[in-house]
């Protein structure tokens, strides 16, 4: 008999309103009458079988619910009778009484040995049997109930094992891990499930800079696994799209409020550095302090200062973000709140304390990251994982000398038309938005020039910055040179930006074909409200200048066919040839 | 029991213990324990901390589902006698800012 018969005559006698049958084995005509009178009286119906070899047939084909089955039979015996049924009924409980007269505790015995459930001595009593066959049923009945909670438990169990393996193949693909193989970057990711409630994402920007994110799930597994898909999504196309750090954490933020249930949501560490590595912009909102090492001086800590992405309603999210200036060498390093968390043994916590002096003694050591990592493993060996565990370090390098294995789609640049389009941003609109994701994007779709997004980005965004930090808010960037000039530099930006009134922007692009039919002109012209400022210092070339400000003027210069500052350097025009 | 509730005679004020570990097993027994006093009007409740050791981010999502289901301002739900595990804990989320901590 296979599984599935089995299965259906346990489950239709148990969940029937049926009466249960008995199966009376025995050779004497006599007793099988009296038994079945009696037993019929109880509201059973009876079969029954004259020796063992027609009870373990009559099993087979009819299956009864509890077997009464004498000891000494011709042609096959109770006790083989016994052993063959309990084989047949595998899984399902069939209890056998057996029905004896011997007294002989041996002989007793063996009953149960054979697979009985118990015994009735002869003469039979019908109060004792009675009370014997009702104690059997209830033992069925509670057997079958936990065989079926059983099956049941598995098949949940087996589905969620698939479940778990199609999330994790959904989560590898979205957060694909290739994007991490960058030569500044090294990381550990120790999930505590199969699928991780962290995710990593590094991407690089349209200006050649790098983005990068740690995010850390409430809980773990599935659950958490399914808020990666809107946050990596939001992250890899805002990205890729020139906006800033801010901006993305807004955008996700929003995102997950508007998808994932309340109480669920993602503390998250990001990241944004521009090409040189000189500056880092960083947004901690929830997870453990950012450091970052240095080779002159003591560790720089960022605690989180907002609130994780996924709580607050899009209005209340603070974008603000803060800025350092890095050199060289120096390290970043981002952890998930499962390592400062992760126990060992005895149930200590490795503790943020910990990570600290390992980060600071490390910097001696030549490979820093493998003595964090080894100092992390070793803590937590032979314990149980109880949160999923990541680590990143950041290599502050200039990005144009490293190698990454980022590939940008290469959409094929459409015909060159004629087109233009112009935007005016009055002091409301410069607050809240950057145009130049917007326009790079439009210039894009328009024109499909991909492989020209990251310079046309640079010059959009170096001269936009240009015009609205010097000329219109007036800032001067020689406060760039200080130790901490860079924070004060955009300290004041914010501020200055924030009591804004009565000014305007006005950038538009213009694209003509070449005359050759081989490319195109894009023509950049922005003009601001604001007093002008002296270019004159700000155009030597990109090789002579090296100061810490002014690059952004000669970069665009080496960029572009022509650039020209004109009205006392509030219009300025740039050509741009592909 | 690792999660107990007293309401206040008058029944304005729920005080719900938490002992031990706060973090998903107390899921169902947390929506329980404030789920039948919602509709009750203007109802405070205080999350007493003391006997908590430990504190995870599901625990964190638990308090602002209550947060959203009590729909007032944070001054309707207090979180009372936080260790410094906790303290920490409720400061790197930054939750200090949308719960009132005593």
């Amino acid at each position: 008999m296979d599984d599935v018969s089995i299965k259906t005559a346990g489950v239709t006698s148990a969940k029937s309103q049926l009466p249960l049958s008995v199966l009376i084995v025995d050779d004497d005509k006599t007793n099988r009458l009296i038994l079945s009178t009696l037993i019929k009286k109880l509201g059973y119906t009876v079969i029954s079988a004259v020796n063992g070899e027609e009870a373990v047939e009559m099993y087979a084909n009819d299956h009864p619910d509890i077997i009464l089955m004498d000891v000494m039979m011709p042609v096959m015996n109770g006790y083989d009778a016994a052993v063959e049924i309990k084989r047949i009924c595998g899984e399902i409980f069939v209890p056998i009484i057996f029905l004896t007269a011997i007294t002989d505790e041996n002989a007793l015995a063996k009953c149960i040995e054979y697979g009985g459930d118990d015994f009735i001595t002869k003469p039979y009593n019908s109060t004792i049997i009675k009370a014997k066959i009702d104690a059997m049923v209830r033992v069925r009945e509670l057997y079958n109930h936990i065989a079926d909670s059983k099956s049941e438990l598995q098949e949940h169990h087996s589905r969620l094992q698939l479940e778990h393996e199609i999330a994790e193949t959904i989560f590898t693909n979205i957060t694909n891990p290739e994007n991490l193989e960058i030569e500044n970057i090294k990381y550990l990711l120790k999930p505590m499930s199969i699928t991780s409630g962290d995710i990593l994402l590094c991407s690089r920007t349209p200006s050649g800079g790098m983005h990068v994110m740690l995010g850390d799930f409430t809980g773990h597994g599935l659950s958490a696994a399914i808020g990666a898909i809107p946050v990596s999504d939001t992250f890899y196309s805002l990205s890729s799209k020139g906006y800033s750090i801010g901006d993305i954490a807004y955008n996700i933020n929003k995102r997950l409020k508007e998808t994932l249930p309340s109480g669920f949501f993602c503390a998250a560490c990001l990241i944004e550095a521009d090409e040189a590595f000189r500056t880092v912009a960083v947004w901690n909102g929830g997870n453990p302090d950012i450091i970052i090492t240095t080779n002159n001086g003591p560790p720089i800590k960022i605690s989180s200062s907002h609130l994780p992405l996924g709580v607050l309603n899009s209005d209340n999210l603070d974008r603000s973000v803060e800025f350092f200036e890095l050199a060289t060498n120096d390290k970043i390093y981002m952890v998930s709140d499962g390592v400062v968390e992760a126990q060992n043994t005895h149930g200590n916590m490795y503790t943020q304390e910990r990570l600290d002096s390992v980060l600071l003694e490390s910097q001696n050591k030549c490979n820093p990251f493998s003595t964090i990592k080894n100092s992390i493993n070793k803590f937590c060996e032979n314990s149980e994982q109880f949160d999923d565990i990541t680590l990143i370090e950041i290599t502050a390098k200039p990005l144009d000398t490293v190698n990454t294995a980022y590939t940008e789609n290469n959409d094929q640049a459409l015909a060159a038309v004629n087109w233009g389009l112009s935007i005016k941003l009055g002091a409301g609109a410069l607050q809240q938005t950057n145009p130049c994701p917007l326009i790079t994007q439009s210039i894009m779709e328009i024109q499909g020039l991909s492989e020209h997004r990251e310079r046309i980005y640079t010059i959009l965004s170096e001269l936009y910055s240009n015009s609205l930090e010097h000329g219109i808010l007036g800032l001067d960037s020689s406060i760039k040179e200080n130790p901490q000039g860079f924070t004060e530099y955009y300290n004041a930006r914010e501020l200055a930006l924030s009591n804004l009134k009565n000014a305007s922007i006005d950038i538009s692009v213009k694209h003509h074909p070449l005359p050759s039919n081989s490319g195109g002109n894009i023509i950049i012209i922005i003009e601001d409200t604001g007093t002008g400022f002296d270019i004159s210092n700000n155009t030597s070339s990109l090789e002579e200048n090296r100061n810490a400000h002014g690059r952004g003027i000669s970069l665009v210069k080496s960029l572009c066919t022509s650039l020209l500052y004109t009205n006392e350097g509030t219009r300025v025009e740039a050509h741009y040839q592909w | 029991m690792a999660l107990t509730t007293q309401l206040s005679n008058d029944g304005s004020l729920l005080t719900i213990s938490i002992n031990g570990r706060f973090d998903f097993n107390l899921y169902k027994d947390f929506r329980d324990a404030y789920e039948s006093c919602l509709n009750k009007g203007n109802i405070k409740f205080i999350i007493n901390l003391s006997q908590t050791e430990y504190m995870d981010s599901s625990a964190l999502g638990m308090l602002l589902v209550l947060k959203e289901r009590t729909g007032s301002g944070s001054s309707a739900i207090v979180l009372k006698h936080c260790n410094k595990e906790i303290k920490n804990i409720l400061s790197i989320s930054n939750f200090d800012k949308i719960f009132t901590i005593e």
